[in-house]
């Protein structure tokens, strides 16, 4: 008599089993099949984008010469795509932001909030996706119809929170958008009002660069704290072999002394340039350049490139790091 | 048999072994079923070429692992895998407690050891397609399952075998 394994663990994980029906996951193919093919015609679709919101792939006209083997190019970042066309009264913001998407080296899911400062109940958000967005864990309440589509109306129960409404529905240009609401505008009726209201306008991203290399696409950005470009020649912005450049506002600078120690990896020596009028620090990392630079108003930010980038391309691109 | 019958008897056939491989070789329950899901949705994107894989559920569970490890989820959702079986495993109580105690060896094994035991026992891969799916040598697939049984043995059940 023995103990075979392979009985114990189809035991044990007898109830772990998936519930995507397959309808689901063939959509969900379908989708990433019709993904592929936008990219195979990019070129295209990226002069049509280009006409509402700018674009996410670095295509400037004139090359900035900073001699390297990356040619950096003008550039300003794109903006959020939409916007409704009459904010509700009473909210700030939008705090917007984007994560990169897991399939290709380029945004994922886009998403815009605004809040009532007296009541932060009283919430609402606007997200673009590149795929269906998940619902798994709300109540699907109602059916409507948003810019000609089928919406779909969902309920999100959250315990002791306010009444938590969205709106889900496929746009012509095969991008997803959801309207969520809660509070005074948790209800059906509320957000599919303000779905209704949602208009091809762009929003613009707090954090600039005027400078990016040729190419790299925009991969995610969040309010005026973190952008990050991506070459698109790299892996996927998820995974640790992506290719970025990325510019943050930390909460702090870190004192010049500290900066080798504080970075880590350090594989040379640190050295004072000149950024936007005012001293700044490169270190090279074993992962890169680690730039850290002020903007005129004195805020911080770090500026980390792959090592491929010359000095004084780094240099360069931030110089045109700015919150307009 | 037409793409879309050979695709819906594969997902029948393999959607939950796909998805407890995943579970057991350490991926956080939600996470598995998103990466699992995922993974499948692009094995249909790619079905004329996924079908002619000498094993298509390695090349899902592949994919799935693949689709996990991006740093991003990491920060996001990433359970601890002992705590997570202990969890799973706390709510049953039908399970006679040597199972639990192997539940908990094996979470305790390297990552490593787990994906071998997992891909092994659930997708009933051979060395080789256990090397190819998760891109080792197979001397390494071997080296990996002898130390894991090995370690089992020594903690839980001398006499543990993987029977086919």
């Amino acid at each position: 008599m023995t103990t075979d394994l392979r009985t114990e663990l189809s035991a044990a994980y007898a109830d772990v089993a998936l519930a995507d029906p397959l309808d689901a996951v063939v959509r969900r193919g379908r989708r990433i099949r019709r993904a592929r093919r936008a990219r195979r015609v990019g070129p295209a679709l990226v002069a049509a984008a280009a006409v509402v919101v700018g674009v996410t792939v670095v295509q400037g006209e004139d090359a900035v010469v900073v001699p390297g083997p990356i040619e950096l190019v003008d550039y300003s970042v794109p903006a959020f795509p939409l916007s409704f066309d009459q904010l509700p009264a009473g909210l700030v913001g939008p705090s917007i932001s984007a994560d990169p998407s897991f399939d290709e080296v380029g945004l994922g899911a886009q998403h815009a909030g605004w809040s009532d400062p007296d009541d932060p109940d009283n919430s609402l958000g606007l997200g673009v996706h590149d795929d269906e967005p998940d619902t798994s864990g709300e109540d699907e309440v109602g059916e409507a119809e948003v810019d000609g589509e089928d919406a779909t109306v969902y309920r999100m129960d959250v315990t002791g929170g306010p009444e938590a409404y969205s709106v889900v529905w496929e746009r012509a240009d095969d991008r997803w958008v959801r309207v969520s609401g809660s509070g005074r505008f948790g209800s059906e009726d509320a957000v599919v009002d303000l779905a209704r209201r949602v208009v091809d306008r762009g929003m613009a991203v707090p954090l600039q660069v005027a400078l990016a290399p040729r190419g790299w696409v925009v991969v995610a950005y969040k309010d005026d704290r973190i952008l990050t470009l991506a070459d698109p020649a790299g892996a996927p912005a998820t995974e640790a072999a992506a290719r970025t450049l990325t510019v943050h506002l930390p909460p702090s600078a870190i004192a010049p002394a500290d900066l080798p120690t504080a970075v880590g990896s350090v594989v040379g020596p640190m050295e004072q340039v000149v950024v936007q009028g005012r001293p700044a620090h490169l270190l090279p990392t074993a992962d890169g350049w680690y730039l850290q630079a002020e903007i005129p108003d004195g805020t911080a930010f770090v500026l980390q490139a792959p090592a491929d980038f010359t000095p004084a391309q780094v240099v360069a691109v931030a110089e045109g790091v700015a919150r307009p | 048999m037409t793409p879309e019958e050979s695709f819906a008897e594969f997902y029948s056939a393999h959607k939950d072994r796909c998805l407890r491989a995943l579970v057991a070789a350490g991926t956080d329950r939600a996470a598995a079923e998103e990466a699992v899901a995922e993974a499948f949705a692009r094995a249909w994107a790619s079905w004329p070429k996924v079908s002619r894989h000498p094993a298509p559920s390695a090349w899902v569970v592949r994919t799935a692992l693949n689709h996990h490890v991006s740093r991003w989820r990491r920060t996001r959702r990433e359970v601890a895998l002992s705590a997570d079986v202990a969890a799973s495993t706390a709510g049953r109580a039908a399970d006679p407690p040597e199972r639990d105690d192997l539940l908990r060896a094996v979470a305790a094994l390297p990552e490593r050891q787990r994906q071998v035991v997992a891909l092994r026992v659930f997708l009933d891969l051979d060395t080789r397609q256990t090397a190819e799916a998760l891109d080792l040598a197979p001397g390494t697939v071997t080296a990996h399952l002898h130390r894991a049984l090995t370690t089992l043995r020594a903690t839980t059940a001398p006499d543990l075998e993987v029977c086919s």
